[in-house]
């Protein structure tokens, strides 16, 4: 790169490894460049020493290895530490070692070079297998190749000095025990040229929250060591040299990031519950079992709302029955005995998968999506169901429980029902509570019959606003139409909320409602006792929660439902939030 | 000396995957017999986590387990315990 194009800003797409955001100064990782020493020894006495050369290689590793995984601390770090035992598993591995010794014996060539040729033999297999997590192990043995034969060579990092603080690592690729150290130091943020979602670098950097963006390609050549660069962890974009507009807003939007991840850790351990005693249960909204840490962190009791969908996007071939029970097992695992809520997929309308895709119609939000797509499809649907029994058995003590999206009428839920009954009694699973979504104005409507086949129910405040009140959110021409403090929303939660506690039903709320301090009295006032959201956005509600006293927010439902316009109630609430929590705004 | 040999099905949902197949090998290597896997006639060194992760074996896997050596006896035998768990990748071989 010459040096007037090193300094206009310039951006490079890559994907999302692990979300946030960094900036810092590059750090160029030692790795596709150097290339494998191979030479021949010329005596027969240098085999043994040449093995033996190999041998103490492989124990000093080891031993490194051994150093950082007593660095990790107590379960947070649990994902890191078993990556870290099944990589010196491999590090002592037969198939590596013995043939790689017979090389250096009957071929006489230097270690670095036998354990090379080991290596390209072994990876083809791992090329051949379908199971795109079995395939990614690959990338591991390839690191653990590097690592020796850095090891070997004496040669230890790419610089000439360790990587530190403010640095952003830019890399071919990167080991897990690296990976680890460079997360403890720790570093801005980290840019790899390989990878995928399912690699060991996006795992760690998740766990350690560190901004993380792979598979940017060509970023060891296009990125100059010592030049400035925005990581965002979640769009997947670096941007190199930025000019003061990005740098600022970046700067922004770390600060942001820090003071909520700072509240979370503080206010996680109190208990959520009013001044007058009413008591709240905060669950989380996740995509994947990486934020499972994140979440409890933040204080979530559980997960309110899994949105299983995700899993189905941007790909070839829908998942296997094993891929999803691999996932949701570590779902699972990970919340233990919390309560795990696991949304079917809500596929169709605009979020299909490449494979599945058909025609959206003119108005996809109104088409062949959430449970009216399950039960079209019902060997996908099933397999959902099966996977989720099974990670529900994998793990002691587990409390899963299944909602279903998009629910507009009884008989939906009670095929929905019979279906997983079946599967639960062909997987011998313990029965799994049932909820339904509430959305659609036709489930508001009829609450009390779906409450005949519905153990829950929850709120998704999102979709019920745009249906309600006739709004297409991507219309940018009614986009200000978009009113949840509408009165026909206040009657339609106060309903509800009314004939859930008639019928003995836990009813809550998952949409961005929830996690917003403006609406949380009034969700309050109205007796709703379970709110999921965002794990960042938790610990500002829950401080909402500890000082807005329950019979205080019922008397604010009572003015609001006597208003007819939306200034006016606009006006009432942000008085109260000014009154009681202004800080907090 | 004799060749002691089982069957054992994978039983854990992920299939035997990094972790569950990492406690395999590190069952296998605290035994002196040999110890192998085999699965549809292709025979790996169940020392060997690369030899098991290229099996790649799903859920439902059934798999011979044949060992030779002074312990071949007490290995299959604890083969036959760790594969009844899953294996499960959280508990440590007992």
């Amino acid at each position: 790169m010459t040096r007037s194009r090193s300094e206009s800003e310039g951006a490079l797409r890559g994907i999302p490894g692990a979300p946030g955001i960094g900036i810092g100064a590059v750090y160029l990782m030692l790795g596709r460049g150097a290339a494998v020493p191979h030479y021949t020894l010329r005596r027969h006495r240098e085999v043994g020493s040449e093995i033996r050369r190999f041998e103490r290689a492989i124990d000093r590793v080891d031993r490194a290895m051994i150093e950082i995984e007593r660095s990790l601390d107590g379960q947070a770090a649990q994902e890191p530490r078993l990556i870290l035992e099944t990589q010196r598993t491999l590090l002592h591995d037969p198939q590596i070692i013995e043939p790689t010794i017979r090389r250096i014996e009957h071929d006489r060539i230097n270690a670095e070079a036998a354990l090379h040729q080991t290596i390209e033999e072994i990876l083809p297999a791992f090329e051949a297998i379908d199971d795109p997590y079995l395939r990614a192990r690959g990338e591991d043995i390839r690191q653990l190749e590097r690592r020796l034969v850095l090891e070997l060579s004496g040669l230890k990092r790419g610089g000439p000095r360790q990587p530190g603080p403010g640095d952003v690592i830019v890399a071919e690729s990167i080991d897990p025990a690296t990976m680890i150290e460079l997360a403890q130091i720790p570093v801005a943020g980290i840019v790899t040229e390989t990878g995928s979602a399912v690699s060991h670098m996006a795992i760690i950097a998740r766990t350690f929250g560190i901004p993380t963006v792979l598979a940017v390609d060509q970023a060891t050549d296009q990125i100059p060591s010592g030049t400035t660069v925005v990581v965002d962890g979640k769009t997947g974009i670096v941007v190199v040299n930025p000019g003061d507009t990005v740098l600022q807003q970046a700067r922004r939007r770390q600060r942001d990031l820090q003071r909520r991840l700072v509240r979370a850790q503080q206010e996680a351990a109190e208990p959520a519950v009013t001044p007058d005693g009413f008591r709240v249960r905060f669950l989380a909204n996740i995509d994947a079992p990486e934020e499972a840490s994140l979440a409890l962190r933040c204080g979530a009791e559980g997960v309110g709302l899994y949105r299983t969908e995700v899993l189905f996007l941007n790909r070839d071939r829908p998942p296997s029955l094993a891929e999803l029970t691999r996932i949701y097992s570590r779902v699972v695992r990970r919340f233990g005995s919390r309560l795990v809520t696991f949304r079917t997929m809500d596929l169709g309308g605009d979020k299909l998968p490449t494979s599945l895709a058909f025609s959206a119609g003119q108005n996809p939000a109104m088409g062949l999506r959430g449970i009216r797509y399950s039960l079209q499809n019902t060997s996908l649907f099933d397999r959902q169901i099966t996977a989720i029994c099974r990670a529900t058995r994998a793990v002691d003590n587990s409390n899963v429980r299944i909602m279903i999206p998009l629910v507009t009428s009884h008989e939906e839920i009670r095929l929905a029902r019979q279906r997983i009954e079946a599967i639960v009694e062909r997987e011998r699973c313990d029965p799994v509570p049932l909820g339904v979504m509430l959305e659609t104005p036709a489930s508001m409507l009829i609450t009390d019959l779906l409450a005949r086949d519905a153990d829950f129910f929850s709120i998704g405040t999102n979709d019920l606003i745009q249906y309600v009140l006739a709004i297409d959110r991507t219309n940018e021409l009614v986009d200000y139409l978009y009113a949840p403090l509408h009165p026909a929303i206040m009657r339609l939660l106060r309903q509800v909320t009314q004939i859930c506690r008639d019928a003995g039903r836990e009813v809550g709320v998952c949409g961005e409602m929830a996690g917003d301090p403006m609406f949380v009295p009034l969700l309050l006032g109205f007796g709703i006792e379970t709110l999921s959201m965002a794990p960042t956005a938790i610990p500002r509600i829950h401080a909402i929660v500890r000082r807005t006293p329950q019979r205080v927010a019922e008397e604010l439902v009572q003015g609001v439902m006597a208003l007819s316009d939306l200034d006016d109630v606009q006006q009432l609430l942000r008085h109260f939030a000014e009154e009681h929590f202004a800080d907090l705004l | 000396m004799s060749a002691h040999r089982t069957t054992v099905c994978v039983t854990n949902p992920e299939g035997l995957h990094a972790r569950p197949a990492n406690r395999v090998a590190q069952l296998a290597n605290r035994y002196e017999a040999q110890i192998w896997l085999v699965r549809d006639g292709i025979r790996i060194n169940a020392k060997s986590l690369l030899g098991i992760l290229t099996l790649a074996c799903p859920s439902g896997t059934e798999l011979l387990v044949e060992a030779e050596g002074p312990d071949a006896a007490e290995a299959v035998a604890a083969m036959e315990v760790l594969f009844a768990s899953g294996p499960n990748p959280d508990k440590e071989p007992e």
